[in-house]
């Protein structure tokens, strides 16, 4: 019983990280129409930001771990705002393919960085000993790395709902996802959405790869590729632009990896979510929850 | 007369294809003008272009000022609202959601005027505009364009796809609209036309075949040389 408590805890840990990554890419895809193969070097490059100022701060404390969270999220944020303001902007009239070989080159240039700076083996990130552990929860020991990245992933996803339905910027972006022209036509500078949500999405990343390192101890310079796959495979589960349903297959997919693995055999886990992404664009191609005009 | 939108040698082109071929327009104030034309002869082309939504060449010149280089929420800033042929509502939003974002700062919003010309918006403010009939989401797409006060309203096909009792009332609404703004509108429904034009504007072929006040409306002949008139249509010209 244990073992099954465990691998749920691990399954919606690795979930809350696809969530973390996949909400951004969605609202970016929803509203600016980008698919952004950035993301997942975005969320590398932040990762080992958070190594840096661990080290910095030389002890593994609980506030140097925070202090590195919030770098990594800014780091994400930063340079999510650079990219758009520099690289997407001019492409937004060129269509998906020029975005699409942009967004992979800005990729490819941030994994390069992150190889040269710190080489290609992987860079452990020391924890302190209150997040490495971990705690007995109704007799089930869980890892505290589990519950921090879940809480993250909530909080996120909480903030971003508030953010979506309460403010008049949310409006406007819950609006350009269904008709950015017509969001225009209101006299409202759609561009100024686009660098926000690209930035929030950076944001997100950012976070996601501090998060990650908390969750896997040591990155690489390819931390981010899986990532970033199964997060484009959880916003088509979950249906583009819709983050309770972005929310929802993060949890199925990390789920059914993870106890796939552990049930079946290694390897089982991806071999079912590959299953179940077909099944789906089979069965219901908008997603769980695609529908024109609802993201929240 | 003051004119509050003068347009020369307006050239678009979508694609590989050109749509309007040179075209000079003169748009009095405080009058309606009307255009009519056959379809894909470019008359939402031109409103597009007006509005910045389409590359185009030529001058645009909106009360005084050149629009050249200015993108479309600019040029609405400017004072052009627009009420597009699919009504464009935010289908996902609620009603009060899809007024609110016609706001602006500096602008006062128009609610009472709003309401008055649509109570039945004023029911339905928590109603999602998706679940709305079709002529109560060109009453939200309407209202969207009246909010705040502008200098020129510009409406594509109001009336299109709508039951003869809901143009009715859409043509009742433009009718109280024009009193107060400058009304630039495509209007394929010929009783409407007939009922809220100042000036008539023909299209063909991405050129003006013809301009001239309503009484162009009267002569059935010639509009006929123009326009693919369903006999349905022409009720209500005379």
């Amino acid at each position: 019983m244990d073992t099954f408590f465990l691998i749920l805890a691990t399954g919606l840990s690795v979930g809350a990280l696809y969530y973390l990554l996949a909400s951004g890419l969605s609202l970016i895809f929803g509203l600016m129409d980008v698919l952004s193969f950035a993301h997942g070097a975005l969320l590398t490059f932040s990762a080992y930001s958070a190594i840096m100022t661990m080290n910095w701060f030389g002890a593994a404390s609980t506030g140097a771990l925070l202090a590195a969270i919030v770098v990594s999220t800014l780091v994400g944020g930063a340079v999510a705002f650079l990219v758009e303001w520099l690289f997407l902007r001019p492409m937004y009239a060129r269509g998906h393919l020029s975005q699409l070989l942009v967004t992979m080159g800005i990729g490819l240039v941030l994994i390069a960085a992150v190889t040269i700076g710190f080489g290609p083996d992987p860079r452990s990130m020391p924890l302190p000993d209150n997040v490495s552990g971990s705690i007995d929860v109704f007799g089930v020991l869980i890892p505290v790395s589990a519950l921090v990245t879940v809480a993250a992933a909530l909080l996120l996803h909480a903030g971003l709902m508030a953010f979506l339905r309460r403010t008049r910027h949310g409006l406007i972006v819950r609006a350009g996802v269904e008709n950015a022209d017509m969001v225009r036509g209101l006299g409202i500078d759609v561009a100024k959405s686009f660098a926000m949500v690209f930035t929030i999405g950076g944001l997100a990343a950012g976070l996601a790869g501090a998060l990650a390192l908390v969750y896997v101890r040591a990155g690489t310079p390819h931390l981010g590729d899986t990532y970033l796959i199964y997060a484009f495979i959880v916003i088509v589960i979950g249906g583009i632009g819709s983050l309770p349903g972005t929310l929802i297959a993060a949890a199925l997919v990390g789920l059914s990896q993870q106890f796939a693995n552990h049930y079946l055999t290694g390897g089982a886990g991806d071999l079912l979510v590959l299953a179940l992404l077909a099944l789906m664009l089979l069965a219901r191609p908008q997603g769980l929850f695609g529908k024109t005009g609802r993201i929240v | 007369m003051t004119t509050t939108l003068t347009i020369r040698g307006l050239h678009t082109t979508i694609g590989t294809s050109q749509i309007l071929h040179g075209l000079d327009l003169d748009v009095a104030a405080g009058r309606t003008t009307v255009v009519l034309g056959r379809n894909g002869v470019g008359k939402t082309t031109l409103m597009r272009s007006i509005l910045g939504y389409l590359d185009h060449t030529g001058e645009l010149t909106f009360r005084g000022a050149s629009l050249a280089g200015l993108p479309t929420h600019q040029r609405v800033r400017r004072g052009i609202a627009y009420v597009p042929e699919n009504r464009d509502v935010f289908a996902g939003l609620t009603v009060a959601e899809n007024l609110r974002l016609a706001e602006r700062r500096g602008a006062e919003p128009r609610y009472e005027l709003v309401f008055d010309l649509f109570p039945e918006l004023k029911q339905r403010l928590a109603q999602t505009a998706g679940s709305l009939s079709g002529g109560q989401q060109q009453m939200v797409s309407l209202a969207r364009g009246l909010l705040v006060e502008s200098h020129l309203l510009i409406v594509d096909e109001p009336t299109k796809g709508l039951a003869p009792r809901v143009v009715k009332e859409v043509v009742a609404v433009l009718r109280a609209v024009r009193e107060q703004s400058t009304l630039l509108m495509v209007e394929q429904n010929l009783m409407a036309a007939g009922e809220l034009a100042d000036d008539v504007v023909i299209l063909s072929e991405g050129r003006i075949a013809k301009t001239g006040d309503r009484r162009i409306l009267a002569n059935r002949e010639e509009l006929r040389r123009y326009l693919s008139v369903a006999r349905s249509a022409e009720h209500g010209v005379d």
